[in-house]
């Protein structure tokens, strides 16, 4: 499990973006929430490992953040900006040519369309 | 169970009294939100008390919120530290091999006959532009965001610095010395390219602040 997480590590500005892009806009703690479910608790975003990320992303001009009350506390909405939607493309790009490769290496036999 | 304000209040408060968070109120909210979350769920799924939560909740955090003594920002929390050493990376650093490329370009501009000025004075101007934004800023801001905090640090001796170098290079042109001074050139771009770095921070915190300001 330890290595596995070692393995998303560099892609997980990407999985970030991605989830944004699908939903919209997220908080923090939905972001680390809903990757345990789609990867049915096989990922785990640690927030040492987010907030770091959303934050520079944010400083770069990717994310926009909105804020709400949410029962009687600020909530800090995370959203792509025009140029963070681009970088989102090109990123999923990147790592779908990287997972092709990978998968050409470790089983050269099975073919992947996407 | 949703935590009661007091409860919440009580979050907030560690987070500034034990972890220094008091400058960053952007970043505090959106921990404060995201502990207070992670204690209701504790408080349902293990049925514990609000205490114990916070304790155990805490304990998980702490590697990643109290500041590092062994950092270049030790009494900033980590998380943020992490923020601003990505920013100098971005600016102070960045800032080296851009004025050296400056310079070499005025000194073969020196050359062939162009005046250092060319090149120093629209710097400065523009150096000493985005150091009046930020002063105007550190009066302005009515909240301190982490990228409010990161420009404005240390804004005065900075603004002395640059003063410093525009007296210099003032001296320079009344004795008529106009040729000969590019170690003078260089720490005078640098800390202009350093303000215009800072300011370009400080326009992105206003974003922040409006949202805060929106909630608060």
């Amino acid at each position: 499990m330890k290595k596995q997480q070692q393995l998303y590590k560099g892609s997980l500005n990407t999985i970030i973006m991605k989830l944004l892009e699908q939903q919209g806009k997220m908080y923090g703690y939905e972001i680390t929430q809903k990757v345990k479910e789609i990867t049915q608790g096989e990922m785990n975003i640690t927030e040492g490992a987010l907030y770091p990320a959303l934050h520079k992303m944010e400083a770069d001009g990717f994310l926009d953040v909105e804020m709400d009350r949410v029962d009687g506390r600020i909530r800090k909405y995370y959203k792509l900006t025009e140029s963070g939607v681009k970088e989102t493309v090109s990123r999923m790009e990147e790592l779908e040519n990287f997972i092709r490769n990978m998968q050409t290496i470790v089983n050269p036999n099975l073919k992947l369309d996407f | 169970m949703k935590l009661s304000a007091e409860q919440i209040d009580f979050i907030e408060t560690a987070l500034i009294e034990k972890c220094n968070f008091k400058d960053f109120d952007d970043v505090r909210m959106e921990l404060t939100d995201h502990i207070a979350t992670e204690i209701e769920t504790e408080i349902e799924n293990n049925k514990l008390l609000f205490d114990a939560a916070f304790v155990k909740v805490m304990t998980r955090w702490n590697s990643m919120i109290l500041p590092k003594s062994w950092s270049r920002y030790e009494s900033v929390p980590y998380m943020v530290c992490k923020l601003w050493k990505s920013l100098d990376w971005k600016f102070q650093f960045s800032a080296i091999p851009i004025t050296l490329m400056v310079s070499l370009l005025a000194y073969y501009g020196q050359q062939n006959g162009i005046s250092l000025y060319v090149f120093l004075l629209p710097i400065l101007v523009l150096g000493v532009l985005a150091n009046v934004y930020l002063l105007m800023s550190k009066y302005n801001n009515r909240v301190k965001s982490t990228l409010s905090s990161y420009a404005l640090q240390k804004i005065f001796g900075q603004t002395l610095t640059l003063l410093a170098f525009l007296i210099i290079n003032a001296f320079f042109i009344s004795e008529g010395i106009r040729e000969t001074i590019l170690p003078i050139f260089w720490p005078s771009t640098y800390v202009s390219l350093l303000m215009l770095g800072k300011a370009w921070v400080m326009k992105k915190h206003i974003k922040i602040e409006n949202q805060l300001l929106k909630v608060i």
